[in-house]
């Protein structure tokens, strides 16, 4: 099967006459102004440290602050040579700063440490693909003129799958075209040397045929500028054998300049420059009421939960919605701790809901337009616009300071209209949408892809309940992986339920929150035994340095084990005590605050792409991290085994697309034999050592830095749902997909349809079915150790 | 007179031409370890390398932006013994970390190039230097670095490993370095006959190579008729 690279992008028109861009997270964007014909990129950053904190550098010889105005710095040289490399046609929008926040889901992350920038191909509008930069590039701090410089030749990358046009002396391999080679004939551009030049190369610089050697040239056979005009559809062959390079508008029906005349002009390329450093989430939380009272009561157990988890600061709102009409309640912002009068507040006001079913749920168009412009000042905007008959304004119109999310509960029959979709993709909303199981009549799965939310499908209301705890980690950005976790379905009186986890080092693993959801099961006791032998319980955690929680109002059991915790590496043992039978569902599990996460993705197998179905994992921390041992165990909708252990490669073979790329894949052909939902559990070690970071290396250019081997085992777990339509198997790889089309669409990828398949679950990720054990009850780990 | 096969005319003049030409002095044994220090574009490209002949003689070359900072001529037996020569061609030709399909990472990590010609068959290895097979790790402990500035321009032959490879298009295209040449040039002929080792040259004489070749630029890939294709690499 061919391997194709999903292009996540959305193509939606704006009244302004363009159409929105889509990528990692719901505020990237690329709008395109047609009376202009500019483009505004909007990004998100990550950064790796407390920017109200901030660490300093000694940066030419002078301690220098990475602050607000360190990073303001750079993307203000980034967004003049953006302007000038583009003459004019390209500017930086809103860029929402995050701190240690979002990691995987930034386009930018720069990250105070040594390192060479790097950025994916293309990579804009792909879910999980990045433009990595370093305050400390090739080991020498630099100034924010040296990093805003790096960033805009990324961007050439990054934006528009350019190659690069310096030489690299030593390099005599010339049977990877796309890397820069010791042969070299270094064009004057910023392919070349963003310290020395702003433009990119024309038809001029390749006039002399002798002066022909360059990884843009030998790649794509022309100029830089040559290519931003083609349409990608014209690329050489071996160009397109993944995927269509991006077409942006602003190049489209444009002649080759012969004359560069933009020069940097801050008061231009600055002009739609807009940095926030995002604070908070502004969440609205949107009851489906077209339940029964029970799972309704589910619901309100759940968002119950959801509201005692959220941090200070958060902005919630809440919405009802039966029939074809909705009811808004009301807006809080939440205090610290679980008596804070607002949260109590918000908790009242969802007990006061009731159940009307059979009332349908047209409802719900309205009620997520009316969420999405509370949570969004952009949607607001765009709503008001709308009303009166306006264009829509440009995404830097208003700031949006706060995360603006829905976490909908509903049931997988839910289905909205395709503007609802528009109008919280173009009002940057994510959508988390939390459904009882119903079939696969609804759409609101794909809706929350398509807004880089979370989908969650809970068979019950207790296991929706733990879901949503799970993804106050996406709302919020948090990298929390799973080490492991284990779910017991029943259990007798007197029963003792065990689950190992492995703790790595704190290289790799941070603070370990073990925790037990107990749901409405009593008389439950949690204990630790340490690798050391030693029993842990709530009495003597404290004097052990261990802090443990009894959280009544989430149903939980925590411990926090800190990293300075003596003898922490190595395998812990949980073990949770029953003195009654249960009542519904327990589950343990461990999870770690660490940078070194899964991200799994589907792709194939749904009505829409009715390719075959493949499933990759990519492992990262955020480097790639390669030769790691990756294994998947597969269920159906009931929790029964469909595959064991199906071993996913990185070899380059087969549906791998490279080897040692870190990205791991294997095929679900033969596997998958009905229709239904399914849930992957992905489980990653390092049991025999050969796991290894890199920094990537490249297609297209310059040398790998030196693998570093991690040296010690450690364990991540992922679970995704996804529901898979048999049909596909039937189907080939349909003439859409492979084509060259871009129809009307900003970024035309060939794809008539919304390919928003892979869902990247990464650290903060979904939490899903959890596999019930065999006999129900004891002394298993879902780890592998 | 029965006529001669004319594959065995071309191994004729193939070995007359080595032993009338500029190569038949190469055949002493070496080594050459060369260190190319990380780089990315704007960056000083910082060089280092060791040559280490058979018969006793070695240099020491350190470059910055491909001039030569310090250099400096040895003749006390560090040469690393012909039976350690044999055990590098156990080895791999590379040991650098593969790259990832769809990203750019920019510029060079730290790098060794390892150069070894033993018994008429010459070996290159490739590796991130921190990635170093043990066998080439030994070899680093035993060298040493000779403080000594550098004056003057020289040139040097490079000989190219098995993954430069060009095809037959290209290479027709690459200026013909003849044997003529070479022999109108002493420094040429020295350089020729001891791959990698700098040799002193005249910035105006390496001007007349330039026009002889149609060339500009220090650095010149040219056709041979013995060696294939070579990097005649000038450092001003």
């Amino acid at each position: 099967m061919k391997k194709f690279i999903y292009k996540t992008f959305l193509c939606s028109s704006l009244l302004l006459g363009g159409a929105a861009l889509a990528g990692s997270h719901p505020l990237t964007k690329v709008v395109f102004d047609k009376t202009s014909g500019i483009s505004y990129v909007d990004q998100v950053v990550h950064i790796d440290w407390d920017i109200d904190n901030p660490p300093s550098l000694v940066i030419d010889g002078v301690s220098t602050p990475l602050n607000k105005a360190y990073i303001n710095s750079i993307m203000e040289i980034a967004s003049d040579l953006l302007y000038t490399m583009t003459e004019g046609r390209m500017r930086l929008g809103k860029i929402s700063v995050y701190s240690n926040t979002f990691l995987d889901r930034a386009d930018m992350q720069i990250l105070n440490k040594s390192g060479r920038p790097n950025a994916h191909l293309d990579g804009i509008d792909v879910l999980g693909m990045r433009n990595q930069n370093f305050t400390q590039p090739f080991g020498e701090p630099a100034n924010a003129t040296y990093i805003g410089k790096t960033i805009a030749h990324e961007f050439g990358h990054y934006f528009f799958g350019l190659l690069d046009e310096y030489r690299e002396v030593g390099n005599f391999k010339t049977e990877d075209p796309g890397s820069p080679q010791d042969r070299d004939t270094p064009r004057p551009t910023i392919m070349n040397s963003q310290m020395d030049f702003s433009r990119f190369s024309t038809p001029a610089d390749y006039s002399d045929t002798t002066k022909r050697q360059t990884a843009q040239y030998r790649w794509f056979g022309r100029s830089a500028w040559e290519t931003l005009v083609a349409d990608p559809a014209t690329d050489l062959p071996h160009t397109k054998a993944d995927k269509l390079r991006t077409w942006f508008d602003s190049f489209k029906g444009m002649s080759v300049p012969t004359t560069l005349a933009v020069p940097i002009d801050a008061s231009k390329s600055r002009s739609s420059l807009q940095l926030t450093f995002m604070k908070n989430t502004r969440v609205a939380y949107v009851f489906d009421l077209n339940v029964t009272q029970p799972e309704l009561d589910g619901f309100i157990k759940a968002a119950t939960a959801s509201i005692n988890a959220m941090p200070a600061g958060t902005i919630a709102s809440s919405l009802t919605f039966s029939g074809g009409s909705f009811v808004e309640i009301g807006t809080v912002t939440l205090g610290a701790g679980a008596d804070d009068p607002m949260r109590q507040v918000a908790r009242d006001s969802f007990l006061s809901h009731k159940a009307m079913p059979g009332t349908g749920f047209t409802g719900l168009n309205n009620a997520l337009r009316r969420a999405a412009v509370l949570v969004s000042p952009l949607a607001a905007a765009q709503d008001n616009a709308a009303k009166i008959g306006l264009p829509a304004p440009l995404t830097t119109s208003v700031e949006i300071a706060a995360t603006p999310a829905i976490e909908l509960f509903t049931t997988t029959a839910s289905t909205v209209l395709p503007e609802t979709q528009t109008a919280l993709v173009n009002g940057a909303v994510m959508l988390i949408a939390e459904m009882l199981n119903k079939g696969n009549g609804g759409n609101m799965e794909t809706v929350a892809k398509a807004t880089r939310g979370s989908p969650a499908i809970a068979n019950s209301a207790a296991e929706l309940e733990k879901k949503v705890l799970h993804h106050i980690h996406a709302l919020n950005g948090d990298s929390m992986p799973n080490i492991a976790s284990q779910k017991y379905d029943s259990f007798a009186a007197g029963a003792k339920l065990e689950m190992k986890f492995l703790v790595a080092s704190k290289a790799i693993d941070g603070k370990v929150v073990l925790e037990a959801l107990v749901g409405p099961n009593v008389g439950m006791s949690l204990e630790l035994k340490t690798p050391g032998g030693i029993t842990v319980n709530e009495f003597n955690a404290a004097s052990l340095g261990i802090t443990y929680k009894n959280n009544i109002l989430e149903n939980s059991l925590s411990y926090y084990i800190p990293t300075t915790f003596p003898n922490r590496t190595g395998n812990w043992t949980a073990t949770l005590s029953a003195i009654n039978s249960s009542v519904a569902p327990v589950e343990l599990e461990a999870e770690t605050e660490s940078k070194l996460s899964v991200a799994v993705s589907i792709i194939g197998g749904t009505k829409e792409d009715p390719r075959s179905p493949m499933i990759t994992a990519i492992v990262q921390q955020p480097v790639i991290v390669k030769n790691a041992n990756v294994k998947v165990d597969i269920y159906d909708a009931t929790g029964m085994l469909v595959k064991k252990d199906l071993v996913l490669t990185d070899d380059g073979l087969g549906v791998d697309l490279k080897p040692g790329d870190g990205v791991y894949s294997a095929s679900l052909e033969g596997i998958l034999t009905k229709s239904g939902d399914y849930d992957v559990e992905v489980h990653v070690t390092n049991g025999d050592l050969t796991a290894a970071y890199g920094t990537g290396g490249a297609l297209s250019a310059g040398a790998n830095a030196r693998d570093v081997v991690i040296g010690e085992n450690f364990l991540r777990e992922e679970n995704l749902d996804f529901a898979f339509f048999s049909n596909s198997l039937a189907a080939q790889v349909t003439e859409a997909m492979s084509g060259g089309g871009s129809g009307g669409c900003t970024l035309g990828r060939g794809a008539p349809f919304d390919p928003v398949l892979p869902l990247l679950v990464a650290g903060a990720g979904l939490y899903l079915l959890r596999r019930k054990r065999p006999d129900g009850l004891v002394n298993e780990s879902s780890a592998h150790h | 007179m029965p006529k001669i096969p004319q594959s065995i005319v071309k191994v004729i003049l193939l070995y007359a031409g080595l032993f009338t030409s500029f190569w038949a002095a190469a055949q002493v044994d070496y080594l050459v370890w060369s260190e190319l220090s990380v780089w990315a574009p704007g960056r000083p490209d910082k060089f280092r390398q060791f040559y280490f002949r058979q018969d006793g003689k070695g240099q020491f070359v350190e470059t910055l932006n491909e001039r030569v900072i310090r250099i400096a001529d040895v003749n006390d037996n560090s040469f690393v013994k012909p039976l350690e020569l044999s055990q590098l061609f156990d080895l791999s030709d590379s040991y650098e970390l593969p790259k990832v399909s769809g990203q750019v990472v920019e510029g060079r990590g730290n790098k060794v190039a390892l150069v070894s010609s033993w018994n008429g068959r010459t070996k290159f290895i490739t590796a991130d230097a921190n990635f170093l097979p043990p066998l080439m790790a030994g070899y680093r402990e035993k060298m040493i670095e000779p403080s000594v500035v550098a004056t003057g321009s020289f040139v040097s032959v490079r000989l190219l490993p098995t993954s430069f490879k060009l095809s037959s298009a290209e290479v027709d295209q690459l200026p013909l370095m003849s044997d003529d040449l070479v022999d109108q040039f002493s420094e040429l002929r020295d350089a020729f006959a001891s791959p990698f080792k700098f040799i002193v040259m005249d910035e105006a004489r390496w001007r007349l190579v330039q026009s002889h070749l149609n060339q500009d630029g220090l650095g010149v890939y040219v056709r041979t008729t013995q060696r294939g294709v070579v990097k005649v690499q000038f450092y001003p």
